[in-house]
């Protein structure tokens, strides 16, 4: 396995990409994996790494990224945008092509809004194969409502009450005044994208197939019935499983440095 | 700003991964290393060394932000599964050897000859507990710098420091009108060590004042004063932050007002050592900023420690023309 750090250009900016090559010369798969939100993007990176490492233990290429306002890519995060981030995938994929003319089939793999931006990009384009989707946000709007909680928990830890409720801090960003969350500034045109998603509503070509892995934490927790539904609009191939995790994306009481009961399954499938 | 993507490997054979940045037009050989916080990698919280590299290249200085073994995009397995544990690990020391070759890697492959070591919490202990037994190092940024081991949960009131008692007993307070509070007590679900603590703090003052007027201080820095004996504070702490001093090196500490480690610091360190701190005022500066928590989690927190590190920079590390 080799590990390269590349700096992608795009409009003159850059995009921070680490490639995972296999011991293959010639990997007939590739895998882009697209990061959560924020904060969350930086709880998971260590598992994203060692799943990274996994899947090319398997033969498979693997790419990891940076959106432009996230991580080691340049901008700033208040500048972010769906749009911007589709378009940011876009050049990985297209990059990944080039550096791989090999792979005949190309998936991405995301958590949370990761699996998110993943399917709307795969959705648009034709030579999207594979969708590996952990716990993803179907919608956006509940997800924005989730993103907004926090902000209302940091005022409790900080002031011991809440002084701006959920409908002022939407206000404030209507107003074009962004609201902090976890340290990231948050602008309304980006609140308001990510609200507008609803994976239910799209339409998926038959060519693309899919794995959808719930996370639980008591293994006995019954299925999401919206992905039940959700994986339905796949063809043949497509499975909803249930991973037995806790929830790495943010702060918890294990180091959490790998997910094996997520890895294994995916790679199972792609068996 | 240039920015080069590098790995390089640690004296385990491990790669690890960074981030350099320099100066479009100055040439430096001033690299400030800043160090990854706990297990988060080498953007920080809210990328807050991101925007702190910005600011200090922008102030002539070369920035490195590498990810330690076992951290980030690096090489190799940290095998604790308890998060406590491997903080606690780091404020022992686990990433010095790490530091020391990142350093090592700077001098022989980028020329580099004066070292500055920062970063915030876990990376502040860590560049503290490097700097103090390197000649190349000269100067300690450090953010929240932690000076105990972490005593987890069910040890906070054995542990805890009277500024944080503090800033509980308001939030007692106001809970004194809320049922729900109340139901908790009678249901004993609350943490009655704690509140007694907090109900006795009047006359633990008055005794501690007594105790503080007959002390000498004679305290030798290279063992834990007898106070506080069985506490958490770290015992590598203390010789090394004199350690630094008596080498004349340089270091802004700045802390958080509403984080707790700016009492630990007060209460665990710097009053236990008054007299044998005074000669050394000069060379360290201590800077809180009011009500931020430890992330500087909002622009106006993070724009004041860049100022203060702007302030800082320029007294001890002034651009050369």
């Amino acid at each position: 396995m080799n590990e390269k750090l590349t700096l992608l250009e795009k409009d003159g900016e850059r995009i921070f990409t680490v490639e995972h090559h296999p011991q293959e010369s010639k990997p007939e798969r590739a895998y882009i994996f697209v990061h959560p939100f924020a904060e969350e993007k930086l709880w998971s990176h260590r598992v994203y790494v060692s799943t990274a490492r996994a899947f090319c233990d398997k033969g498979v290429f693997v790419a990891r990224f940076d959106f432009r306002g996230h991580g080691d890519s340049d901008g700033e995060f208040l500048d972010s945008s769906l749009e911007g981030h589709i378009s940011d995938l876009n050049s990985v994929i297209d990059h990944v092509k080039s550096i791989c003319p090999s792979a005949t089939t190309i998936g991405l793999l995301g958590l949370r809004l990761g699996g998110t931006i993943a399917v709307i990009t795969a959705e648009s384009r034709d030579d999207i194969d594979e969708l590996i989707l952990w716990d993803p946000v179907l919608s956006g709007d509940r997800y924005m409502q989730e993103i907004l909680r926090s902000n209302l928990a940091a005022q409790m830890a900080v002031k011991g009450k809440v002084e701006i409720t959920r409908d002022d801090l939407i206000e404030q960003m209507k107003s074009g005044q962004p609201i902090n969350i976890e340290g990231y500034y948050l602008r309304y045109p980006y609140f308001e994208e990510l609200s507008s998603i609803d994976l239910v509503k799209l339409d998926y070509p038959d060519r693309m197939r899919c794995c959808l892995l719930q996370i639980v934490r008591n293994p006995k927790q019954p299925f999401n019935k919206q992905y039940q539904a959700y994986i339905e609009k796949f063809s043949g191939n497509s499975i909803i499983d249930k991973a037995h995790e806790e929830q790495f994306w943010k702060e918890i009481k294990t180091f959490y440095n790998k997910a094996d009961n997520l890895v294994n399954r995916s790679l199972e499938w792609l068996e | 700003m240039q920015t080069t993507p590098v790995i390089f490997e640690n004296r385990d054979g491990y790669k690890l991964f960074g981030v350099l940045e320099k100066p479009d037009t100055v040439e430096s050989s001033v690299t400030v290393l800043l160090l990854s916080p706990g297990i988060k990698m080498r953007v920080g919280p809210h990328r807050l060394y991101n925007k702190l590299s910005k600011k200090l290249v922008d102030l002539g200085v070369n920035v490195f932000r590498f990810d330690f073994y076992g951290l980030g995009d690096s090489e190799g397995d940290i095998d604790e599964s308890v998060l406590v544990n491997v903080y606690n690990s780091i404020q022992d020391g686990r990433f010095v050897n790490d530091t020391v070759d990142a350093i090592d890697w700077l001098e022989k492959e980028q020329a580099q000859s004066q070292f500055i070591l920062g970063g915030l919490c876990g990376g502040a202990i860590t560049g503290l507990l490097t700097g103090c037994d390197d000649d190349r190092v000269t100067g300690l940024l450090a953010l929240g710098l932690i000076n105990v081991f972490e005593g987890g949960e069910d040890n906070f009131s054995k542990f805890v420091t009277e500024g944080h008692l503090s800033s509980l007993k308001e939030g007692y307070i106001k809970k004194l009108t809320d049922f729900d509070s109340w139901k908790r007590l009678l249901s004993f679900k609350s943490d009655y060590r704690l509140i007694l603590k907090i109900l006795v703090k009047p006359f633990r003052k008055i005794v501690n004042s007594i105790k503080k007027s007959v002390e000498k201080d004679d305290t030798s820095v290279l063992t834990i004063p007898k106070e506080l004996e069985g506490s958490n504070v770290n015992p590598k702490f203390a010789p090394a932050f004199f350690k630094m001093l008596t080498t004349s090196k340089k270091m802004l500490l700045i802390f958080s007002g509403a984080d707790r480690l700016l009492w630990e610091f007060e209460e665990k360190f710097e009053s236990h050592y008054t007299k044998k701190l005074k000669p050394y005022t000069s060379q360290y500066e201590v800077i809180t900023i009011p009500q931020a928590n430890h992330i500087l989690g909002l622009k106006e927190w993070e724009d004041e420690m860049h100022a203060h590190v702007e302030n800082w920079m320029k007294q001890y590390y002034p651009l050369k023309s």
